[in-house]
């Protein structure tokens, strides 16, 4: 309010200020935009060839003292205007708007750069993109929106890890999620276990659970070695650089609220048995193989239909942002809650930001960015946990209750009774998160910046366990504490000029160093009096108690110098050196590098008669990045203290690693061709990129004959190539009077070989490296391919399962030595289809992601295709051969390979196709229009907007699997593509309000 | 006044900047390097208990092996749920099954983890450590190496008497790893039999009869625990009379070794029926999410998972005689099958798994000793009657005559007998079975002696990894 009246007072204040010199006279005017006449507030309006100058007001009125010369018009999105003052002091001027594109400012690594002199691979995500879009992990935002790119949400579990792999892994096990940097602070990603406690998966939390969705301005995906090489031995799997939301110059406080609503189902259950098929079946099978038969009591209970139920999730956010020419600010509040779709899974973020920039002077300039977050949630076990309610639900026998006749709760043996657990036990995730950074600019001189940050990311996190004596007799709690706090500082210089008009430099200098420590506590105890008692100290006997901690730090050096000529030949050369705590006293430091050029033809004379062509530049780029990821010790010999070792109520030693002073990080050349052009007058954008990563020295957990006494040591040796095209289009297919629609299309192609590992030859004489038991890296195929025996199906004749050998005959009784390459779990290509629909207030945007060409192996058929054993069944089992000629999917039951674990060992006939079409995301918006809202008043915006996720898949025909976007392995490179039980996507519909004041 | 504030901010990054270098070589908060592992005796007899730790492992000595023993026996019924479980019992093991993988790898860990102490004990200076510490440091990790190597052969070769010891048995590892992978191939059971012989001969010579606690000699190696586990590899390797003079030196320990008066040894612990006991604790125990020894053996109702059930022949074979005390070990449950089921209750702690794990006891140095006795005499002697009466009367059964035995192939057959009823659930039934030429389950040719899969498989990932295995497994796999 304050700031509107400064507004309205401006003109008066100009206006006396003015008499001071009698031959200035005040410019009035209104900047509109050339697209629908608004009035654009915001539009800084400079005296050309001084600093004087003024910004519009809400309504795009401006007022401006001068006496003569030119006003230069300009605003982020449309082309700045030059406007010569004559003598009319009144100059209205209309703003055409840029080719977004090229106008657009993209954020790099330590700064930001223009998308037309850009010559880094990047792809950004806007808000704009994600809006409406319910998130619970910012990650989100990136699948199927930028290409190259391939996010695996892994579970349904609310908040877990998506798996994120940015142009192919470029790591075998070194890990393979990209870095991730808040508004210049490289996050903790939880390598150190502050998010990983798994409860039966490999699949961690998510390191960017904390981040409100809501706060977040831009994603950037560094993808090619010019734009990560300044991230150095951090760069190889990329970086994606989140900034947040900031305040806005000039523009009136604006008060933002938005709702949402909605609810969740499961997209797909597996098939299992009704109690009476169970019954009748474990019988039949009985007495085929002339066992004793089961007299199963008349009840039976459907476990599965008892543990899903519809989640349901509230969202509410409330941004404030504003500023004026010395301070600007955003402060964002969020608070969700979601309840997910099985029993005892609940989330609930209360988050909150601060972002604020302030001028001390011209020359100095302050900046705090602040993220408050709290996070509670109800977890659950997942996959290969019979705590886990949908992996019990489904092995549970259906004739075992989960009451007794008086309506209490029952063990129900090892398959866990998992409704007493779900309204019994504790497992509770609380986690505090406090990120930002503060920093100053300093404009030494004209041309010359200096800029300091402080940067934080504290993770508190607590893990509560409590399981109630129904469950396991006397009850056992556990209380876990972790502390991962990491500080960095980071100092820059950076020099920009442009000299005559014709060269132009921008060169960049900083320093950083970077810790972080980890430290956590657990204790757990068992034997508790009653239920009632909660916590470790009623426990009779103390099981655990333990504190560890560790530390990392990082020195770096870096510096980048951009060289532009007349705008049109473009150059750029990065290097950065980075001394690390975690690699060998031999090879602590190393250095990366990277040059890039680039040609805009399309500012070439004899291109200008090319009329069809707004915009063509053709860009190279070459350079190294690194990979630190190997745990922060892995150099050394070491001897184990601690429970592991001790003996007989003393303290004892074991060895934990073999030495390897040697050890370094791995090294990624990569070389990238991109073609950036704009089409038929903005109508068609299109870049393109060709890249070839090699990634040399892997951090191999080189196997070792266990013979020695270790499993693997971890050595830098192999090598894994990603060679693939980015493809990006956008289109504006019709835009005639209030109806538009654009589509926005990407597909990224990759090709993954592993070349060299460590030697280690498989019966064909290629060296591999196990991953696990179906999946290995092999020299000549990918890092992940699938090496499985050959599942041939069931002999229609005689009703036995049939493999194939590795001579090809078929065998009853197949052998590991009959396995051979069965495909990959890396799908050929990956991407997204966008269509957004515009017509007069509403909005219509349908987008689809897909994936093909990929494998997933799901081995929850190990045990619910299993004809033996008293678990419960898939339904696909009753199709069991019973007579010659029968096509069937089991063997008959009499069959050798009908004997438990025969028929569902593992084989081809539990990997399944992992292609999908997916309908991810359905929206339609109503804004309300500005005349309307005229008429009301304190309301500046006004939307509604409904929203369908995950409503529609396509997958191969006979996919069994519970989703074809599995990753029980979270962010393991060396396993993808696999699933015990994994829960699938949600399906949910969404309802929501946006109002702005 | 700003500009000097920032000249300042300038000057103290500088010094940042320059400590950068110390700043990124950190230590390791809850590990030492290989000099610290062994820089005195007490970190030297830390290293070693690390040995004994590796012992309590699941795979070794906290109960996998013994159930898969005692399953593939007629001893017990495996209901649980694991298919690799389910596999071993039914005789259709594949080279890849987990859980064989890690009783491999754990027990090279121990050999290996032996083999450093033994490497690195006379290295390590201080005038608190004498030679004849240094002596018995290394003696028992022969001990444990030997234990690690026959508990292998036994699993991963068929028995001596397949082939008097000239089949394919296990790499014997001998050498410390220092960093070079060498790749051994498979020693004969013959060698292996031989290696630990000398193992525990060596071990004998430099073993103390007892330590200071009672915990500690029934759970560190001792001249008695070496002598007793000879009795058995001589036993298995139908060494009688070996056998018989290890199991007899024992025996005359009896202050220190003596068949307990009651079956109350398996709560009260490290009583004169223990010889060789791992020691477990609340806070420190080979338990897993895979299970344990109580694990197993226990239902759900008490906080195990009830995968183990008595079998049908062990239940039979014990009703033939009525009142026999050790068929009181049992409780009735639920199994993991949801069946009911009859459990062992020699470890009755599934929620804390204090329960120790038994390796090698009194009763069974007794019933070492009468059996090859009796082989070697060729006859039943009234000492032998007496020694098995002291078992027959805990048991709470009629006591024995030389009247009561035809021959001494009928007295052996007796003997045998008791000997399951005595040590069941221990892991002992296998071999019993195997080392006499029997078959381990009645009825079934996958289970008789010598057939493929009565052994395991050497881990597929062994073969892989090591050019000296290929084209070594066992047959049938």
């Amino acid at each position: 309010m304050k700031k509107n009246l400064l507004f309205k007072l401006l003109p008066i204040l100009l206006l006396i200020s003015s008499m001071a010199w009698a031959q200035e006279r005040t410019i009035t005017g209104k900047v509109t935009s050339s697209e629908d006449g608004s009035g654009l507030p915001g539009v800084n309006v400079i005296i050309k060839g001084t600093t004087n100058g003024t910004v519009t007001d809400v309504n795009g009125n401006y007022a401006v003292v001068a006496s003569s010369g030119t006003l230069v018009y300009s605003f982020i999105g449309f082309k700045d205007q030059e406007i010569q003052i004559a003598s009319s002091d009144l100059i209205n001027v209309s703003l055409l708007t840029d080719v977004t594109q090229l106008s657009e400012v993209v954020v790099v690594g330590y700064g930001e750069q223009s998308s037309r002199n850009r010559l880094q691979s990047v792809s950004t995500v806007n808000s704009e993109s994600f809006k409406n879009i319910p998130l619970v992990g910012p990650q989100q935002m990136l699948q199927g929106q930028a290409a190259g790119v391939q996010v695996v949400n892994a579970t349904g579990i609310l908040g877990s890890a998506a798996s994120v792999r940015i142009r192919g892994a470029a790591s075998i096990s070194g890990g393979g999620s990209p870095l991730y940097v808040i508004d210049g602070v490289p996050l903790n990603d939880g390598a150190n276990g502050a998010f990983s406690n798994l409860q039966g998966a490999s699949s961690s939390l998510n390191p960017l659970l904390d981040l409100n969705p809501n706060d977040v301005e831009s994603m950037t995906v560094l993808k090619d070695a010019s734009a990560v090489a300044i991230y150095g031995s951090r760069g190889a799997n990329g970086v994606v650089l989140i900034k947040t939301k900031r305040g806005a110059n000039g523009s009136k406080t604006k008060v933002n609220f938005d709702y949402s609503t909605g609810q969740s189902d499961p997209t797909k259950l597996l098939s299992y048995m009704s109690g009476s098929q169970y019954k009748q079946f474990i019988n039949d099978y009985a007495t085929a193989r002339g066992t004793a038969t089961t007299a199963f009591p008349p009840d039976e209970f459907d476990w599965v239909k008892s543990v899903v139920r519809t989640g349901k999730s509230n969202n509410y956010n409330l941004t404030v942002t504003g500023g004026n020419d010395k301070t600007t600010f955003f402060v964002g509040g969020g608070y969700q809650t979601e309840t997910g779709y099985t029993i005892g899974n609940d989330l609930n973020r209360l988050s909150g930001r601060f972002n604020i920039e302030h001028k001390l002077s011209e020359k100095i300039k302050f900046n705090v960015n602040y993220a408050l977050s709290n996070t509670t949630s109800n977890r659950i076990g997942t996959e290969n946990n019979t705590f886990a309610p949908l992996t019990s639900a489904y092995l549970q026998s259906p004739a075992v209750l989960p009451y007794d006749a008086a309506g209490n709760y029952v063990n129900t043996g090892f398959i866990a009774n998992v409704l007493a657990i779900a309204n019994l036990n504790d497992n509770k995730f609380i986690q505090m998160r406090q990120t930002g950074n503060v920093g100053a600019s300093w404009n030494i001189l004209e041309n010359l910046k200096f800029r300091s940050e402080f940067g934080i990311d504290l993770v508190q996190s607590e893990q509560k366990s409590r399981v109630v004596n129904i469950v396991t007799p006397g009850g056992t709690g556990s209380r876990v504490l972790i502390q991962d706090y990491k500080w960095l500082t980071t100092n820059t210089l950076n020099y920009d000029k442009t000299f005559s008009t014709d060269h132009a430099i921008n060169i960049l200098l900083g320093q950083s160093f970077e810790t972080s420590e980890y430290n956590d506590i657990t204790v757990a105890g068992s034997g508790f009096v009653s239920d009632v008692l909660r916590n470790v100290n009623s426990a009779s006997t103390k099981t655990t108690t333990d504190a560890s901690g560790t530390a990392w730090a990082l020195a770096s050096y870096f510096g980048r110098a951009n060289y532009r000529f007349r705008d049109k030949y473009l150059f750029e050369a990065t290097v950065r050196r980075d001394g690390s705590s975690r690699f060998g006293a031999g090879s602590k430091y190393g250095t990366f590098w990277a040059v890039s050029g680039g040609w805009v033809l399309s500012d070439e004379s004899f291109f200008k008669s090319v009329q069809f062509v707004d915009f063509l530049k053709l860009t190279a780029s070459y350079g190294t990045s690194g990979n630190d990821r190997i745990g922060n010790f892995s150099s050394q010999q070491l001897y184990a203290a601690g429970i592991g070792s001790d003996y007989a109520g003393s303290a004892g030693l074991t060895p934990s690693q073999v030495p390897n002073p040697g050890l370094s990080w791995e090294e990624t050349k990569q070389m990238d061709i991109g073609l950036s052009t704009v089409l038929l007058k903005n109508k068609i954008s299109l870049d393109i990129n060709y890249y070839e990563k090699n990634t040399t020295g892997l951090l191999l957990n080189n196997p070792l004959p266990l013979t020695t006494g270790f499993a693997s040591a971890t050595v830098n040796l192999g090598e894994v190539s990603n060679k693939g095209w980015d493809v990006q289009i956008k289109t504006t297919n019709i835009q005639r009077g209030d109806f538009k629609w654009t589509t926005n299309f990407n597909i990224g192609f990759l090709k993954n070989r592993v070349i060299k590992l460590a030697p280690n030859k498989d019966p064909e004489g290629r060296d591999f490296l196990t991953g696990s038991a179906v999946q290995r890296a092999i020299v000549g195929e990918t890092a992940n391919t699938f090496y499985l025996i050959r599942y041939n199906g069931v002999n229609v004749n005689t009703g036995d399962a049939e493999w194939i050998a590795r001579d090809g005959s078929l065998t009853k009784t197949p052998i590991a030595n009959d396995r051979v390459v069965a495909g990959s779990a890396i799908p050929d290509f990956t991407g997204g289809l966008t269509n957004t629909f515009f017509y007069k207030g509403f909005d219509l945007n349908v987008f689809f992601n897909f994936s093909y060409g990929n494998k997933v192996f799901i081995s929850g058929l190990n045990f619910t295709e299993n004809l033996g054993g008293t678990f419960n069944k898939s339904q696909d089992l009753l199709n069991y051969w019973k007579k010659p000629g029968d096509i069937a999917f089991a063997p008959a039951l009499t069959s050798t390979t009908a004997a438990a674990g025969i028929f569902s060992q593992n084989s081809t006939n539990q990997l399944l196709d992992g292609s999908y079409l997916r309908l991810k995301n359905i929206s339609l918006g109503y804004t309300a229009p500005k005349s309307l809202l005229k008429k009301i008043k304190y309301i500046d915006s006004f939307r509604v907007y409904v929203m369908a996720t995950n409503i529609w898949t396509l997958t191969s025909s006979g996919f069994r699997g519970p989703d074809p976007e599995v990753s029980a392995n979270g962010q393991s490179n060396q396993v993808l593509g696999e699933s015990f039980f994994a829960l699938p996507q949600a399906k949910a519909i969404q309802l929501g309000v946006n109002i702005g004041f | 006044m700003k500009t000097r504030i920032f000249k300042l901010y300038i000057a103290s990054l500088i010094l940042v900047i320059v400590s950068c270098d110390d700043r990124i070589t950190l230590t390791p908060q809850q590990s030492l390097d290989v000099s610290g592992a062994f820089i005195n005796k007490s970190a030297t007899e830390s290293t070693l208990l690390g040995v004994y730790s590796t012992c309590q492992i699941l795979e070794m000595n906290g109960g996998m092996p013994q159930i898969i023993s005692d399953f593939m026996a007629d001893n017990s019924s495996f209901v649980g749920s694991f298919p690799t479980f389910q596999e071993i019992r039914d005789f259709n093991t594949l080279s890849s099954n987990a859980n064989v993988q890690g009783i491999w790898q754990t027990h090279y860990q121990v050999v290996s983890r032996a083999n450093d102490v033994i490497a690195n004990v006379p290295k390590v200076a201080g005038s608190d450590f004498t030679a004849a510490l240094k002596a018995q440091f290394i003696a028992e990790a022969k001990f444990l190496r030997a234990l690690a190597h026959f508990q292998l052969v036994n699993l991963f070769a068929q028995p001596y008497s397949f082939s008097a010891g000239t089949n394919p048995g296990i790499p014997l590892i001998t050498e410390p790893f220092t960093g070079t992978i060498k790749f051994p191939s498979r020693n004969t059971v013959s060698e292996v039999y031989t290696q630990v012989i000398k193992d525990l001969n060596e071990a004998v010579a430099d073993l103390p009869a007892a330590y200071a606690s009672a915990l500690l000699t029934k759970g560190r190696a001792t001249k008695g625990s070496a002598q007793a586990l000879l009795s058995r590899i001589y036993l298995y390797k139908g060494d009688f009379a070996n056998a018989a003079i290890n199991a007899k030196l024992v025996l005359d320990a009896t202050s220190t070794y003596a068949p307990a008066a009651n079956y109350a040894f398996w709560t009260s612990k490290n009583t004169t029926e223990d010889v060789f006991t791992i020691q477990n604790s609340a806070v420190d125990n080979g338990r897993t999410g895979t299970g344990g020894w109580a694990s197993w053996h226990r239902p759900a109702a008490n906080g195990g998972r009830g995968d183990v059930k008595y079998s049908p022949d062990l239940i039979a074979a014990y009703l033939t005689e009525a009142g026999d005390g050790r068929y009181g070990l049992k409780s009735s449950g639920t199994g993991a099958d949801n069946n009911p089921a009859t459990f062992s209750t020699k470890w009755s702690d599934a929620v804390n798994n204090i329960d120790n794990s038994p390796v090698i006891r009194t009763t069974e140095i007794v019933l070492n000793y009468v059996e090859s006795k009796a082989e070697v005499d060729n006859a039943v002697s009234q000492d032998l009657i007496d020694r098995m009466n002291v078992l027959r009367t805990r048991a709470g059964l009629p006591t024995w005559t030389l009247a009561s035995f035809a021959s001494k192939a009928a007295f052996v057959d007796a003997v045998l007998i008791e000997r399951w009823k005595e040590l069941a659930f221990e892991g002992h039934r296998r071999m019993d079975l195997l080392r006499r030429g029997r078959n381990l389950r009645s009825g079934n040719p996958k289970a008789a002696f010598g057939a493929d899969k009565t052994i395991l498989p050497i881990p597929q990932r062994e073969i892989d990894n090591n050019p000296s295995l290929a084209g070594k497994q066992n047959s049938g796999f």
